[in-house]
């Protein structure tokens, strides 16, 4: 039994492909510190798909994924830029259109050339099996997001708060809504491989998430998004090696989990601990 | 192949005809949502032996409800709430699928087969299909106003709770019944793109919903053959030829695409007010 | 339109937000028709959440509210309350008509499909008419201005045949003209026995046009007669330091200005109170006692 359990690590690969999972889910929990306050879901969304018809090319020329990857997400983001600003359709209906019409792009793609590129892959990741290029390629994405974020996350929070504040103390706003928009892209680009493009979005919305729910301090926050992407990222690869490979599902079930369990116990903004306020909270009139 | 035809054209209207009124309330994530979330109830049907659709439904359901719950009870933003439920849904099926031991093709759930559609299926989701059309239509009046504007429903005594059930219950099936065609990535497409195309041509409601379902239908009818004669993912044809269709319209919708801006900005100029 | 009078009671109505903090605490007033009766607080007073739970959208923790001795569901049911919102709750690319909108009011009453009868047509008619909005039935309601659109909601609460009707900040985005006009419909509804309730912070109309008065600071502070209620006293109560004052100095109103004071404003029309009440009235009847005692100061 215990040996069992302990299997995954006496392969190299398999421990190595842990790690960097949990160097992805870390950087992805920093980042969705971000997007959790600018409520970028649906681009997250978004963008984890767009990114398909990008990383197909990228394996049927036999370049870099990361490069082609990120021309898409660039392509996407634009185009939604585009429409948005000329058109009545809401943006979210805009962001739907454009993301899903990437991804049929990347679909028709991958069915006209099936030996080059391997749909489960992008759909919903492998990184217990992925190609060692691949794999440097994702811990280099990742090393370099958080190292970015570690740096410069407080002017990127303080343009996510308030743009016309940024602008005011000299910082370059647009500069730097373009920096969280790339970063969101490399991400993206990098969680596709750990949990496909369905799950991205998990990564990149539900540490926030959580954390949000326990505390209140945007530092704070960071850390605690980015310990539990790392930490969920880290258990989940590792039990996934049990679970026939679906590594992403394991991932972010844990995530799931963590979440519905701040959102029922939350000391200050946890369900119950709303429900106990009913009764007992009420502030005076300024009359009396 | 003519079985696939009829299927495509039946679900491309069904959710061309919802898709205006997603597009309208700005729902097109929770078309998104309800779409992956269906995944663990199709594993557990499958897994019980119930009729797929029935675990489907049951699930889309259980996300919108586990969504509104979520977010009436905390801090945290609807689009993340919905963000963090449908993923957590779509893991779980996943999850479960890879412990199950099934014939059951993960790919064509999620990519759609609709060219290796039985009789039967055939048959089924036409039925379905229609039922779809005619409840909404019939109730289209109702459902407009829930969307436009929700106080004025409240104050009328309408079932507003009700009515929102039904739109969610319709988008489920609808869900469901286009699974086979396009898959659940893809889904999310035939909710959004012909509410939008139809938004650009006309200010009228019933003209939009013509409108959604006439692009809708023939697109999907299109892109089905064209994927036959590229041999080319099926689902992925049919979405590509409505964007081109969405796009057209940004460009040549005579009110609000962007010629016909361009030209009324010329006519202003000629003859200021 | 002679129905007998309707009758709202609010009668200790405490409503709690999700996160569990009060948003109004045992808030009650009777009315009955017809007035005109403007609900004032500062935002966060718990206006919204009181007018919401007329409406029935918020369900009290406490107490409850009747109309005419029945439920607020009931009263729903009956299609009595109208209400009109506020501009920026609407969707104004949505593809509706003007005709569409004031059909709107008629649903209640209309069948399971919702297809509009001879009375529902003619009711419409006349309501839009009635604002002068007819002519632009057929226009999508975001091509209009700020003025007509409100007149189009409220010729959806009038095809509707509200009794109680509610108007959420009915001036604000609103030109001079159109806010007469609004009044004057406003007014005839009160002669019709309607209970028109609006919330504003526009305190300057109030002693204009409404004769009673509700205050709220997340509970009911006082209500009755405008003239009694709306006192500077109470007010300064009610906004506590959220109020600016402009203080006149004896030397500013001089006899050689024939006493008289000009006030310029923007938007909001100010509200100004001379020695034993308001100084400035547009609507000066029944207000002959105040007029004659200044008459009688000069």
């Amino acid at each position: 039994m215990i040996a069992d359990l302990l299997t995954p690590f006496h392969y190299d690969y398999l421990l190595k492909a842990i790690w960097v999972s949990a160097l992805v889910g870390g950087a992805c929990g920093f980042l969705s510190a971000f997007v959790t306050l600018k409520g970028w879901s649906l681009m997250g969304d978004a963008l984890s798909h767009a990114v398909v018809p990008g990383v197909a090319v990228s394996y049927i020329l036999g370049l870099p994924f990361v490069l082609g990857a990120f021309v898409a997400a660039l392509l996407a983001s634009g185009a939604m830029v585009l429409v948005r600003a000329r058109s009545r359709i809401r943006e979210d209906a805009t962001i739907g259109i454009v993301f899903t019409s990437f991804f049929a792009l990347g679909l028709v793609l991958i069915s006209r050339f099936p030996s080059k590129v391997d749909l489960k892959m992008i759909l919903f990741g492998n990184i217990l099996g992925i190609s060692g290029s691949d794999v440097i390629q994702v811990a280099a994405i990742s090393a370099l997001t958080l190292l970015v974020l570690g740096l410069k996350w407080r002017d990127l929070m303080l343009v996510s708060f308030d743009p016309a504040q940024a602008r005011t103390l000299g910082l370059p706003a647009a500069w730097l809504q373009w920096l969280l928009l790339a970063l969101l892209s490399a991400t993206a680009v990098a969680a596709l491989q750990a949990v496909g493009a369905c799950l991205v979005v998990a990564m990149l919305v539900t540490p926030g998430a959580t954390a949000y729910l326990l505390t209140d301090r945007f530092g704070r926050l960071i850390w605690l998004s980015t310990a539990m992407g790392a930490f969920t990222s880290w258990l989940g690869a590792y039990l996934s090696y049990h679970f026939n490979g679906a590594t992403g599902g394991c991932i972010v079930v844990l995530q799931t989990l963590l979440f519905l369990v701040a959102f029922t116990f939350a000391p200050k903004h946890g369900w119950l601990a709303a429900r106990r306020r009913v009764k007992q909270d009420w502030t005076p009139p300024l009359d009396t | 192949m003519r079985d696939a035809l009829w299927v495509g054209m039946m679900v491309a209207a069904t959710c061309a005809m919802l898709s205006c009124f997603l597009v309208l309330r700005g729902w097109s994530l929770m078309g998104d949502a309800v779409s992956h979330a269906v995944l663990p109830g199709i594993v557990v049907a499958y897994g019980v032996g119930l009729p797929l659709a029935v675990g489907a439904f049951v699930a889309g359901l259980f996300c919108s409800i586990a969504t509104g719950f979520i977010q009436r009870n905390s801090r945290v933003k609807k689009d993340t709430v919905m963000g963090v439920v449908f993923t957590g849904m779509f893991a779980l099926g996943l999850v479960m699928f890879s412990r199950m031991e099934s014939d059951l093709h993960l790919d064509h759930i999620l990519l759609g087969n609709i060219l290796g559609i039985s009789r039967s299926q055939a048959l089924q989701t036409l039925i379905l299909g229609a039922v779809l059309l005619v409840v909404t239509w019939v109730k289209r009046r109702d459902l407009l106003l829930v969307s436009f504007d929700r106080g004025q429903a409240k104050v009328l005594a309408l079932p507003e709770r009700l009515l929102d059930y039904l739109l969610l219950s319709l988008l489920s099936l609808a869900i469901v019944v286009s699974l086979q065609a396009v898959g659940l990535i893809l889904v999310v497409a035939m909710l959004v793109t012909p509410g939008s195309v139809g938004l650009l041509w006309t200010d009228r409601f019933d003209r939009m919903l013509l409108i959604a379902v006439g692009s809708a239908v023939a697109s999907t009818a299109s892109g089905i053959l064209i994927s036959y004669h590229l041999d080319a993912s099926t689902g992925g044809c049919i979405v590509l030829v409505q964007a081109l269709v969405f796009c057209a319209s940004l460009a040549f919708a005579p009110k609000y695409g962007w010629l016909g801006r361009h030209m009324n900005r010329r006519k202003g100029k000629e003859n200021p007010v | 339109m002679t129905e007998a009078p309707f009758d709202l009671a609010v009668e200790g109505v405490s409503v709690a937000y999700a996160n569990g903090h009060l948003a109004l605490r045992d808030a009650s007033f009777h009315l009955s028709g017809g007035t005109i009766c403007a609900l004032v607080g500062v935002n966060g007073s718990g206006k919204s959440t009181l007018f919401k739970s007329i409406m029935g959208f918020v369900k009290p923790v406490s107490g409850h509210v009747t109309i005419n001795g029945a439920a607020v569901k009931v009263a729903l049911k009956r299609n009595v309350v109208a209400y009109v919102p506020q501009a920026e709750e609407v969707d104004w690319d949505f593809p509706v008509s003007v005709a569409d909108v004031a059909m709107m009011g008629r649903y209640g009453r209309m069948n399971f499909l919702r297809i509009p009868s001879a009375t529902d047509k003619t009711k419409v008619e006349e309501a839009l008419r009635r604002v002068s909005m007819w002519d632009f039935r057929d226009r999508q309601i975001g091509e209009l201005s700020g003025g007509q659109k409100k007149r189009v909601f409220l010729a959806r609460a009038l095809a509707q045949e509200g009794r109680v009707i509610l108007l959420d900040e009915p001036f604000t985005g609103v030109d001079v003209k159109t806010e007469q006009a609004i009044i004057d419909l406003l007014r005839e509804l009160r002669a019709e026995g309607c209970i028109i309730l609006v919330s504003t912070h526009n305190l300057g109309s109030v002693p204009e046009f409404c004769d009673q008065v509700v205050l709220i600071n997340r509970t009911v502070l006082g209500y009755g007669p405008t003239s009694e209620v709306f006192t500077e006293d109470n007010l300064s109560k009610a906004f506590g330091g959220a109020l600016r004052h402009f203080h006149f100095e004896h030397s500013t109103v001089q006899d050689h200005d024939g006493r008289a004071i000009r006030v310029l404003t923007d938007d909001e029309r100010p509200l100004v109170f001379g020695k034993d009440g308001h100084l400035e009235y547009k609507d000066r009847e029944g207000r002959e006692d105040i007029l004659r005692q200044r008459e009688e100061e000069t």
